[in-house]
């Protein structure tokens, strides 16, 4: 059952809106991250598709049904939340007993049901009769929470940066268990996050939002290759930018004159931002000048041990960035930067306001 | 040095307190105290023997009057403080708060003009053919009037305190709940109830120890004759018999009532909280 959502917005003050024009499809059994900065409208995108928040226009479908005014009990939606609200007066049973118990399932049906989510989500089920939440460590809280979402059968489960609230070991394996359950189970899956690692390693399907707006939609692997705007560029892996104008019909970086092999602009003088990734570029002493790599020199300021590489600083026309590599650089000092052709982006200034 | 100064005007910070505590209520609940104990200026239990053989019914009546009051007063408070929560509503809660800024008396007054034999509710019920007006039922002046009047003016405050429990409760636990297909009752008893108990619990106890002492509301609402409430049959033993011995007797039972239920409350409150 796919899920789509059309013309969608939502504001919660007459003059601001938190959502415009939100057009989505959730594929049956794909797993779907919304991703973007905090304010970006991605937890009121969630929150309009459990139920939570009336929206002003548009319509959420889930599969032929249209639940746009359906109350959040109805929508058979299931939520993950950051902080797991387990409720911490019953037991980690009957927590997960809950929803069953409204749909009117018999004991031994309940039962059977709990004991088999909470294998799936490697949940020791021996005292569980008997033990609240605030028993087990955050990272199990967050699979009895995933536990009592999944064992309703949800038609979406919804996830709500569900892992924000963890150290970075658990991070990384709940990760690959959850999408492992959500793959196993076959369930369609919405996870909300700020954090592009785990979109780009969990998802089928990004969702990259700014602003209440859809910046782009589109597989990890193309969203990280192919930006479409200056903000997914800079918002995809660690990225710098710099500023670049064309005048007098060639680019420059400040007074630094670069070879861009793109059609000039129709005006005489414009803006441009370049954005490269840090782990793209190299940093050399000695310039090689191939026409398949755009390249430019900076200074040297800092080199930083990471362990698995040096992290270096460099100053270009008075603008910073950062440029990862394995192979230290033994002198500060003038070097040169050089990015292969596929691997920067250029926006014009118009396309980032 | 600055250790010892610092003790010293630690304490100093305490003596007001300390003082108004025991000017206002040590002293004179000493007094009574040990004035319970005497009898023509000789010591005695003659005071408690006196309050038994006279009040020991009035004494239960005080406790189940109080009892059931809470009891319903609670089912209301937690009802609607649950509701207020779940859905903002300030204009009814604005409504439902002006009872605390009423004296006791004023709404002891309004519930007699309400629920007397020829009062408003009687009124409406008469022009809807439920009541004769020739026999008319009297809510007031009975068991039922004090409790009615009781509840409605506690009610005020268990609000207040349950909508300052209910909020403090992350809305994700109330999300959840409606997520998995629960409808507002059910959040409210299995969640946000639940959640508060310990609030619950502390307003109960200060709700029923306020109703075991109310006087202005019994006195107003209750019947001539038959059982009265701990305060008014201390207020006669006072007026009328000028029997303070008594009155003091009663007085301490009274207090005892109210502490008891203050600790039994208040230790299972700890007890159960993890």
């Amino acid at each position: 059952m796919d899920i789509s959502i059309t013309g969608l917005s939502k504001s919660y003050t007459t003059r601001k809106k938190v959502l415009s024009d939100i057009d989505l499809t959730f594929q049956a059994g794909s797993f779907t991250a919304i991703l973007g900065p905090s304010g970006c409208g991605k937890t009121t995108l969630m929150r309009c598709i459990s139920g939570f928040l009336n929206v002003d226009q548009g319509v959420i479908r889930f599969g032929d049904q249209e639940v746009t005014h359906l109350p959040p009990q109805k929508r058979g939606t299931a939520m993950v939340f950051q902080n797991y609200a387990l409720w911490p007066h019953m037991t980690v049973y009957e927590n997960i007993a809950y929803g069953l118990k409204i749909r009117k399932y018999s004991k031994q049906e309940i039962e059977k049901k709990i004991l088999a989510i909470l294998e799936t989500v490697e949940i020791d089920t021996q005292d569980v009769k008997k033990r609240y939440p605030s028993q087990y460590s955050g990272g199990q809280q967050q699979r009895i929470a995933l536990a009592r979402a999944l064992v309703l059968e949800p038609k979406l489960l919804l996830l709500d940066e569900p892992l924000s609230n963890l150290d970075a070991k658990v991070r990384q394996r709940l990760r690959v268990e959850i999408r492992k359950i959500q793959k196993d189970l076959g369930i369609t899956a919405v996870y909300v996050t700020h954090d592009q690692d785990e979109a780009l390693s969990m998802a089928d399907q990004i969702v990259l939002m700014n602003e209440g707006k859809i910046e782009q939609i589109g597989s990890p692997e193309n969203i990280y290759k192919h930006p479409q705007s200056y903000f997914a560029a800079q918002f995809i892996g660690t990225s710098n930018s710099l500023q670049v104008e064309y005048r007098d019909g060639a680019f420059y970086i400040g007074q630094q004159l670069i070879y861009i092999p793109q059609s000039p602009p129709a005006l005489n003088k414009m803006s441009y931002d370049l954005v490269i990734r840090s782990k793209d570029a190299r940093v050399t002493q000695d310039r090689e000048l191939e026409s398949e790599l755009l390249s430019f020199q900076g200074i040297l300021r800092e080199s930083l041990f990471t362990g698995s590489g040096y992290r270096h600083w460099l100053e270009v026309e008075r603008q910073d960035i950062y440029i990862e590599s394995e192979e230290n650089i033994p002198e500060k000092g003038l070097c040169f930067v050089q990015i292969p052709r596929e691997k920067y982006f250029l926006y014009s200034r118009e396309e980032a306001i | 040095m600055t250790s010892v100064r610092t003790r010293i005007a630690g304490m100093a910070l305490f003596v007001p307190a300390i003082f108004i505590l025991s000017v206002l209520f040590v002293y004179p609940f000493f007094r009574s105290f040990i004035g319970s104990f005497r009898v023509n200026n000789h010591w005695g239990l003659q005071n408690y023997l006196t309050v038994m053989d006279l009040y020991k019914g009035d004494i239960l009546y005080t406790l189940a009057i109080s009892l059931a009051s809470l009891l319903i007063l609670l089912i209301f408070a937690i009802i609607l403080g649950g509701f207020l929560r779940l859905k903002q509503n300030t204009v009814l809660e604005f409504l439902f708060k002006i009872p605390l800024f009423i004296p006791f008396v004023v709404v002891g007054h309004a519930m007699r003009v309400f629920l007397a034999p020829h009062g408003t509710l009687n009124a409406v019920l008469a022009a809807l053919g439920l009541v004769n007006l020739q026999n008319p039922p009297s809510l007031a002046f009975s068991a039922t009037g004090i409790v009615i009047a009781l509840t409605w003016k506690n009610l005020s405050f268990a609000l207040l305190m349950m909508m300052g429990a209910f909020r403090s409760i992350d809305d994700s636990y109330i999300e959840a709940s409606y997520n998995m297909g629960a409808k507002s009752l059910r959040t409210i008893v299995s969640v946000l109830m639940p959640m508060a108990k310990g609030a619950i619990a502390v307003s109960a106890v200060l709700i029923f120890t306020s109703m075991i002492g109310s006087f202005s509301i019994p006195i107003m609402l209750g019947a001539g004759n038959g059982p009265q409430m701990a305060m008014v049959d201390l207020y006669y033993q006072i007026v009328y018999q000028n029997n303070y011995g008594a009155a003091n007797a009663l007085g301490v039972i009274s207090y005892l009532l109210s502490m008891g239920a203050a600790i039994y409350y208040l230790r299972m409150v700890t007890t159960h909280e993890r």
